[in-house]
Parts: C-alpha cells; sequence; structure tokens
C-alpha cells in the first residue's frame, strides 16, 4: 500500500502551549481517511501542519516531519507549492465573493494569469461536473459565487480546490455546517474523489467517519491514541479510549 | 402625568429640537448660495475667462479647469500614496512598532492645519523655483488626501473576513497576488469612497492654494505656472468690493457646492448598494 | 427513543425468557427420559412457538437498535451477537421438543434411558453455563466451555457403541439413538453459544466444529 502522505512524530505549539504530541500516520493514496476525536483534541491544527498553515499563526511552531511522495513538506519544499499539491476545504464554504461561479472556480489559475479562455472554461465545466454543479448552476455561471446555497457554495469550494488539480485534499469538517441533504451529496462526493486523489477528512461525528471513510484515526489530547481500518475501529478498536468514543460514552 | 414620564418627554424634545435646529444653519447657507449664485449662471459664465477688474461680463472657466487640474494632479500623487500605505499597514506591517509609528504619523498628519501644510508647500517648493507653481499646490493638497484614503484602505481590507484570506492561501497563491487580486479587489469599495470624500475635501481647501498656486486671470499655461481656482476666485471677487465679482464669486460658491454635495450623495448611494464590506 | 443501554436490557429480559421456555422443556424431556411419560407433544409444541416469537421480538429490537443508533464496537458486537444467541436458544428449543416427539412415536416402558439421560444432563447444564457466559460477557467460562464439548461428543459415542450391540429392543435402539443424537447437537449450539461470548467479548472470530 503505498502513501501518499506521511507524518512522521509531528509536533504543534501555539507559543508555549503545546497541541500536537509525536503523533505518527500514514495516508494510503486514493483513500478517505478521518481523522476524529472530542473538541480541543488538536485535530485542526493537525491537518493545518498538512498544508503549512499552522506557521501563519504568531507564535506557531512545528516539529517534525511530514513527507509528500517522500519529500519533506518543510524543508524540501516551498509552502506555495506545498498547498498547491495539498489543497483545503473549510468548515464554512468561502466563496470569493467579488467573483463569479466562473471565476471562483479557476481562481488559482486566473490569478496566476491562465488567460486561455478555452483552458478555463473547460476547467470549470470538468470540476463542476466533478462535484455534481454543472447541471445546477450551468446556465448562468457568472453569478456571484455569494448567491448560491450553502451546500452549493461547499460544492463550489470544493470544485475550486479540484481545479488546481491537488494531489491530496484536506477537509475540515466539510459538512458541519449543512443540511443532512447537502450533506448527503457531499459526501457521496467524497467516495468518488478518492479515486483521483487523496482524501484526509476531519469530522466530529463519527457516524460519518464510519460511513465514508477507509481509515480513521483517533486524537485525543494532542495524541494519536489509535489508527486503523475503518471497519475494525468501529467494529472492534484495540483502545479502551477508543471504545468509550466511538460509543459514545465521552464527548 | 408623573416625573418620570415629564423627565422622558423633556429629554426628546430637547435632542429633537437641537437636532433639526443643526440642519438650519445648512438649509440657510444652501438657500443663501442659490439665491445670491443663480444670477451668476449663465453660459458666458462657464466659458469665458475673467473680464478686468471693473467690466461686466466673462466668466470662470479657467478657474474650473484650474480647480479640475489642481485636484487630478492631487489624486495622482495622494491617492496612491495613501493606497499603497492602507495596504501596507493592513497586509504588511508585522512589526506592532511600525504599524504604530505609521499609524502616528498619518493621524498626525491628518490634523495639521492645512494653512501649515500651504505654508510647507511654499517653503520647499514655492521659494525654491521662485514662483508660485501648481505643483506646490498638488503636493500640499495630496498630503491632506493621504489621511483619509489610507484610513479607508487599510479598514476596508481589515473587514476582509480571515476566512477569505485562508481560501486563497489554501490555493496556494503567493502573498502579493492575495492582498492585490483578492483582499483589495474585495476592499475596492471602501477605497473608491474613501478617495472620493477626499476629493471632495480638498475641492473646498483654499489656506493652501494661497500660498502655492495662488490665482491667474489666464487660462492655465502649465503645471509648474500659477494657476486658477474656484476657492481662490471666491476669495479675490467675494473681498473685491465691486458687485460683478461678488455676484461671480456666489455663483462659483453655488458651483462648487454643487460638485461637493454630489460627490457625497454619490458616495452615500455607492455605500447603500454595496453594503457589505 | 431509547439509548444503547435500554436496547441490552431489553434484549437480554428476551433471552432470558427464552431461557425459563428451555428450562421448562427441560423438565418435560426429563419426564420423558425418566418416567417415560408421553402425550407432551401438543405442550411442548406450544411452548416452542413461544420461544420462537420472542426469537422474532429479538430480531426486531436489534434492527431497531441499529437503525436508531447507529452501535459501534462493543455494543455493535453485542447486538450483533444477541441475534445469533438468540437463534441458537430458538434452536435448542426445537431440539427439545423433538425429543418429546420421538418419544411420541415408541412406548418406552422397557426402555433403558440412563445413558440418555445422563448425557441430556449434561447438555443441560452447558446450554445454562454458555447463556450465563454471555449475560456476564464472561470470556474465561466461554472458552472452557468450548472444550468440554469433547466430553459430550464421547458420552454420545458409547451410547451409539452400546446400541449398536443390539442387547437393545429395536424401538429402544432408536429411540435412544435418535434422542443421543438430538441431544449432542444440543450441546454443540451451547458451544457456538459460548463462541458469541468469545467474539462479543474480544472482537475475535472463531470457527469451531
Amino acid at each position: 500500500m503505498y502513501h501518499k502522505l506521511e507524518v512522521k512524530n509531528l509536533s504543534a505549539w501555539f507559543n508555549e502551549k503545546q497541541v500536537l504530541k509525536d503523533v505518527s500516520i500514514s495516508f494510503p493514496s486514493n483513500n478517505v481517511t478521518a481523522i476524529i476525536g472530542p473538541s480541543g483534541c488538536g485535530k485542526t491544527t493537525f491537518i493545518r501542519c498538512l498544508n503549512r498553515m499552522h506557521e501563519l499563526v504568531p507564535g506557531a511552531r512545528v516539529q517534525g516531519k511530514v513527507l509528500l511522495d517522500g519529500r519533506d513538506v518543510y524543508r524540501d519544499m516551498d509552502a506555495m507549492e506545498v498547498r498547491r499539491k495539498v489543497g483545503m476545504v473549510f468548515q464554512k464554504p468561502n466563496p470569493f465573493p467579488n467573483m463569479s461561479i466562473f471565476e471562483n472556480v479557476v481562481a488559482g489559475l486566473k490569478l496566476l494569469g491562465v488567460r486561455d479562455k478555452k483552458v478555463l472554461s473547460e476547467r470549470v465545466e470538468t470540476k463542476l461536473k466533478e462535484v455534481g454543479l454543472w447541471e445546477e448552476v450551468k446556465d448562468d455561471l457568472r453569478k456571484s459565487g455569494a448567491m448560491l446555497s450553502g451546500g452549493q457554495q461547499q460544492r463550489l469550494c470544493i470544485a475550486r480546490a479540484l481545479a488546481v488539480d491537488p494531489e491530496v485534499l484536506l477537509m475540515d469538517e466539510p459538512t458541519s455546517s449543512l443540511d443532512p441533504a447537502s450533506t448527503a451529496k457531499i459526501e457521496s462526493l467524497i467516495r468518488e474523489l478518492k479515486e483521483k486523489t487523496t482524501i484526509v477528512i476531519i469530522t466530529h461525528n463519527v457516524q460519518q467517519a464510519a460511513r465514508i471513510s477507509d481509515f480513521t484515526g483517533f486524537l485525543y489530547l494532542g495524541s494519536l491514541v489509535e489508527f486503523g481500518e475503518t471497519k475494525k475501529i468501529f467494529e472492534s478498536p484495540k483502545n479502551p479510549l477508543t471504545e468509550r468514543y466511538v460509543t459514545g460514552r465521552f464527548g | 402625568m408623573d416625573s418620570r414620564k415629564a423627565k422622558e418627554l423633556l429629554v426628546r424634545a430637547v435632542t429633537t429640537f437641537v437636532s433639526l435646529s443643526v440642519a438650519i444653519p445648512l438649509l440657510w447657507i444652501v438657500a443663501d448660495v442659490v439665491i445670491k449664485g443663480l444670477p451668476a449662471i449663465n453660459f458666458e459664465f462657464f466659458t469665458s475667462l475673467p473680464a478686468p477688474f471693473g467690466e461686466t461680463g466673462g466668466g470662470v472657466a479657467n478657474a474650473v479647469l484650474g480647480t479640475l487640474v489642481i485636484n487630478a494632479m492631487s489624486s495622482l500623487i495622494g491617492i496612491p500614496l495613501g493606497v499603497l500605505t492602507g495596504i501596507y499597514q493592513s497586509e504588511y506591517s508585522g512589526d506592532k512598532r511600525i504599524y504604530s509609528l505609521i499609524r502616528t504619523s498619518i493621524d498626525s498628519l491628518a490634523g495639521v492645519p492645512s494653512i501649515i501644510l500651504g505654508l510647507f508647500a511654499f517653503t520647499i517648493i514655492v521659494m525654491r523655483v521662485g514662483h508660485y507653481t501648481a505643483l506646490a499646490a498638488a503636493f500640499a493638497l495630496a498630503l491632506i488626501m493621504i489621511p483619509p484614503v489610507s484610513k479607508a484602505t487599510e479598514e476596508g481590507m481589515r473587514s476582509v473576513p480571515i476566512e477569505i484570506r485562508e481560501a486563497a492561501i489554501a490555493l496556494g497563491l503567493p502573498k502579493w497576488v492575495i492582498t492585490l487580486k483578492v483582499v483589495f479587489s474585495i476592499a475596492k469599495g471602501s477605497v473608491i469612497t474613501g478617495s472620493l470624500l477626499s476629493f471632495a475635501r480638498i475641492s473646498g481647501e483654499t489656506a493652501p492654494l494661497l500660498f502655492t498656486s495662488l490665482f491667474s486671470y489666464y487660462w492655465p499655461a502649465g503645471i509648474n505656472e500659477p494657476m486658477a481656482s474656484l476657492q481662490v476666485l471666491i476669495y479675490n471677487y467675494a473681498m473685491s468690493g465691486f458687485g460683478e465679482w461678488v455676484t461671480k464669486a456666489w455663483g462659483a460658491s453655488l458651483l462648487l457646492l454643487l460638485i461637493v454635495l454630489m460627490i457625497n450623495t454619490l458616495v452615500r448611494a455607492v455605500s447603500k448598494n454595496k453594503g457589505g464590506y | 427513543m431509547m439509548i444503547v443501554q435500554e436496547y441490552l436490557e431489553k434484549i437480554n429480559a428476551l433471552l432470558i425468557e427464552m431461557n425459563e421456555v428451555i428450562l421448562t422443556l427441560g423438565d418435560y424431556v426429563e419426564d420423558v427420559l425418566k418416567d417415560k411419560r408421553g402425550g407432551l407433544l401438543p405442550l411442548t409444541t406450544e411452548l416452542c412457538r413461544a420461544a420462537q416469537m420472542k426469537e422474532e421480538k429479538v430480531q426486531e429490537t436489534c434492527i431497531e437498535s441499529l437503525i436508531r443508533l447507529q452501535p459501534f464496537a462493543g455494543d455493535l458486537r453485542t447486538i450483533a451477537t444477541s441475534m445469533k444467541v438468540a437463534y441458537h436458544l430458538s434452536r435448542i428449543c426445537r431440539y427439545l421438543r423433538n425429543i418429546t416427539e420421538v418419544a411420541e412415536e415408541f412406548s418406552l416402558a422397557d426402555c433403558e434411558t440412563g445413558r440418555t439421560l445422563s448425557l441430556y444432563r449434561e447438555a443441560e447444564e452447558m446450554v445454562q453455563v454458555a447463556l450465563r457466559s454471555y449475560l456476564q460477557r464472561d470470556l474465561k467460562t466461554a472458552r472452557d466451555l468450548i472444550k468440554a464439548d469433547e466430553s459430550i461428543d464421547q458420552k454420545y459415542r458409547e451410547i451409539l457403541r452400546d446400541l449398536a450391540t443390539g442387547r437393545h429392543s429395536g424401538a429402544c435402539i432408536l429411540f435412544n439413538g435418535l434422542a443421543a443424537r438430538i441431544i449432542e447437537r444440543m450441546a454443540d449450539h451451547a458451544c457456538y453459544l459460548a463462541n458469541e461470548t468469545i467474539y462479543m467479548v474480544t472482537g475475535e472470530r472463531r470457527i469451531i466444529d
């Protein structure tokens, strides 16, 4: 099993406070890996270390290795290159409000100077189709991105992240602000996306992790408690702490 | 009626009365200007050069053009500098001390009386080149424009939510692209209103012009020459004692007032439309 | 809407009720083997049906809990195994009934049923121990029980050898042979039940013979 992304002994701090303690996880390619754990366990900090966004906070510090295809994301790569290859979708949909749907999808290209109309149009159509939004918006791509419903906006943000062809897609609780129908659409989308990308999803909803992930990691107070195939973790976890968490014995 | 209700009513009545009273001087001024200025307005007023002292006829065309030219030059200097400073303060000044230094400087600059800025321009430009020049006026007025434009830019950019910036960062865009093409692009509205307001502001400044562009009874000869302006024309003509000129001063006042009111109304309309940032 | 604990309590209560039926049926089987009593088939058939209805109820309760709770880990394994345990208990009820059914065919007045009775008592004990190990989540008892199956198999083969000698009447050979076979199967199901306990507690799946 090839591991697209490998995290080795990752620790992270906000000033003096240590939020991640020596976490090591390997993410298998073209699979969905879920990271679960109670609030404050360090899940969000963890994925922000994967695309080098944690370091943007003043006073933030990182130690350890994050390897993308064997290359050290901190030492061998430039931050922007990392972020192009490791995309991110956030909890609250955040389309650019001053841009149309079209411009939003290809923002990652257009803002860097790509002008070829044909290339851009193709990319818009392809990506909107991938996220299942094409039929709903194809007649009015010039409409502002902010005028869509919550679920549509989130799919637009996913399309935008996919437009730069990332190799890994990080998703920070992507459906927690959406209604059940939109959530179901996006979960179904995630199952399809893994064929092309490796996906890491953070969720506080264990049922969601059970539904869509192939592998699951349980983080608690900054440490990795258990990691394994989702089937196994949810059928018979090895660690009693994991057992207590997935059976809802503690939030 | 018990005393509590009476007090309530009293406070209400007093504040309403005072607030409405504030509108009175404004309405009075506008009425005065309109009544006294309207007689001066005609085709010749807008298209002709001033007639010599004592003669009737003539117009203020050179002053209109001059004001526009001076304002344009000031804007060309003041707005870019204000915008760049605003961008820097919002996005790039990491060190708190540098930020405070610049912030204090700009706030202080805003507090300097315009006549002193005019005197400053006089000293370093007019005295150097040996004659009055519109360039010095542009310099002085630019200094007046920088603080409000900078503030509007900075506030506009700061009000762009962090989620938007994060989305741009996560796409792997370089900082300058995010700053200019995403954040600034969203803050555009704020920058435009700030610029328009400062344009209206300098249209009313007279003191600096007296030390720099002074006046001229002819068409603007060049930017490095004295230049006519509506503000100075009003000053000169109103004090002249010559009825014809006094009327023209009122006409110019009316014109200036209209320009400033129009800009302010435009700004308010644009702000309402854009809402948001 | 109930929480996990409430569902598990409801399910366990049903399993215990099923066991009550087994005990009652067991008394009747004793009557047959010890006192050669007949005419019990209608009674035992009725009891069996009651047990089957309880099995259905267990199934229903489990399905409902899966829908409502989407349980995981220990909770999930407990619910999944309880469906199988209910099935094994129901099967055991049918075996007990079958013994009384077989007894109807023959007049057993002169039959030696001592060994068969002893085999039955051992198997009945195994069923009780197995169910107890499940309800109390007792891993050791469950593992020990599975080993005890050896003893039953041995005694069963002895009975068959004895019957093969031909010293009994034809009816007795048939009756004892059939009853012993039924009892041996009953013991097997007790072991399968104990095996479920192991999976429920540890998550470990094993196939036992």
